[in-house]
């Protein structure tokens, strides 16, 4: 069984993303860890296997789409993508367990309406 | 009659060969009367607006007044080589490259040739190709901006809702404090990058004793060294090396080298810098034995944002080597598991003055 109490995994080398994140995902009450590395990343989801995971694009020398690759369990986890340049994303995406991609600067609104239809137990 | 027969032959064979090459071959007489002209010099002739048929002399083909002249000259002895020209007719533009050399026959002056290429669909695939090029290079810059400049930018957006979301007077201080934080990243990402493609302002060029400038980076980073067990050394030479430049750009060039290499070796190890001078080339090897770069980023390095820290810009090494590129020298790095060798090459002073 995977943990309950981890609702998100959020992936992002960028500190002060990340603590937005984090900020906003507080305000919602849901329950999240944080990694700064892709590497730590994937040990984080295939450790809590979250149903949802914020995964930015660009994470240093790892991409967000190698995260997304090193999902164990795809079936449980889908991906929220954010990143600062979109462009030609698309075709990348294929066989990728991705529910959407959000471009910064994005509006925490939006992320958390993300997030929460995400986390909805039908979802 | 026999030799009549075999004459007649090799004309039509040096006729076919002549006319099957795609230089433009016209041969003059030493008045400049036409001789002869191969297909592929009817062809630029044509496209240049000038329709062979009916002309006799090279003057009245209305050349550009250079090619003619030159072909006058040859025909007197010169010789013209390589040339290159621009002519318009007709409103196209077209560029020829051409060479205009006498004909000596039994030692007496016999005429020119004068042989055209009609190189214009070249130059314009070049111009394509180098419009590409810097489209190309102008786009990964941007978007590698894009991607670093966006973080504070999300970050300022949220901290904007968060601020309309509290009413408390201490909470809302530190939110403040955070914005005016990220407006600076964003400040310092734009300046570092301003600094990268724009040329040094005031450069103050002078003699530069290359042991000196690399003593004076490794007393910066000597505390961080001792901290992860890192033992640095150089190891001097004579004479020592000179070139010429901004002391001040050359020790932020090797700074950027060398905290590569401390950080590549947190676990502890040794930087080794040596130098030395080949012919007119200076050079200075940073040595360490760190993690080592993966073939497969080691094409990266260079590239301004490529980073694999989590902190680092990846503008080290981009500013480093447009630096070296600036006083006409070159930094090659290789690399294995075992380490890291970046090599400065700059060109270097003459020695004999300082023995
Ligand atoms: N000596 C080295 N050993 C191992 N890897 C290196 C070395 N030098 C450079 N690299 C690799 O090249 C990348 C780019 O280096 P660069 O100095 O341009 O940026 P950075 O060090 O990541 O960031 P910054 O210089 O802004 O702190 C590094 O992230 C690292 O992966
Ligand atoms: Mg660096």
């Amino acid at each position: 069984m995977s943990s309950p109490s981890v609702q998100v995994v959020i992936v992002d080398d960028d500190s002060s993303v990340r603590w937005i994140i984090e900020q906003s995902l507080d305000l919602a009450g849901i329950s999240y860890v944080s990694a700064a590395t892709g590497a730590q990343g994937i040990e984080l989801i295939n450790l809590h296997r979250p149903p949802l995971a914020i995964v930015d694009l660009k994470l240093g020398a790892m991409s967000g789409l190698d995260v997304l690759r090193g999902i164990a369990c795809p079936r449980q986890t889908k991906a929220l993508l954010i990143t600062g340049y979109a462009s030609s994303l698309r075709d990348q995406l294929k066989d990728l367990p991705v529910l959407a991609v959000m471009e910064k600067p994005f509006d925490i609104q939006d992320l958390l309406r993300v997030v929460e239809e995400a986390l909805r137990p039908s979802a | 009659m026999y030799s009549e027969k075999v004459n007649q032959l090799v004309k039509r064979r040096v006729t076919e060969i002549l006319d099957s090459i795609r230089h433009g071959v016209v041969v003059v007489d030493g008045k400049g009367m036409l001789l002869y002209a191969n297909k592929a010099a009817a062809g630029i002739l044509q496209k240049m607006g000038i329709p062979l048929a009916d002309k006799r002399n090279i003057a009245e083909l209305g050349l550009n007044r250079e090619m003619e002249r030159a072909v006058q000259e040859a025909a007197a002895g010169a010789s013209f080589h390589k040339q290159q020209c621009q002519v318009n007719c007709n409103g196209v533009s077209m560029h020829l490259s051409w060479d205009a050399v006498p004909i000596v026959a039994g030692g007496r002056k016999a005429g020119a040739i004068l042989l055209v290429e009609d190189e214009t669909e070249a130059v314009a695939m070049a111009r394509q190709l180098k419009e590409w090029e810097r489209l190309a290079a102008a786009g990964e810059a941007v978007a590698g901006l894009a991607h670093e400049i966006r973080n504070p930018m999300a970050a300022a957006q949220g901290i904007l809702q968060l601020l309309d979301l509290t009413d408390d007077n201490e909470q809302r201080k530190k939110l403040m404090a955070r914005f005016s934080r990220e407006l600076d990243r964003m400040n310092d990402i734009l300046t570092n990058y301003i600094d990268l493609i724009q040329p040094p302002a005031e450069e103050e060029v002078e003699l530069i004793d290359v042991l000196e400038v690399t003593k004076s980076v490794v007393a910066l980073i000597e505390g961080e060294a001792a901290l992860y067990n890192i033992g640095v050394s150089i190891r001097p030479v004579q004479p020592v090396p000179r070139v010429l430049g901004d002391p001040g750009l050359l020790k932020q060039a090797f700074l950027n080298i060398v905290k590569n290499a401390i950080e590549a070796m947190t676990e502890g190890g040794a930087l080794r810098i040596s130098m030395g001078c080949a012919g007119a080339q200076a050079w200075v090897e940073f040595k360490d034995n760190g993690s080592g770069i993966p073939p497969e980023h080691q094409d990266n390095v260079f590239r301004p944002f490529f980073t694999t820290k989590v902190a680092g810009t990846g503008l080290g090494l981009a500013l480093s080597r447009r630096i070296v590129r600036g006083m006409g020298g070159e930094i090659k790095i290789s690399s294995s598991q075992l380490g890291t060798v970046v090599t400065v090459y700059l060109p270097a002073i003459c020695q004999d003055v300082w023995r």
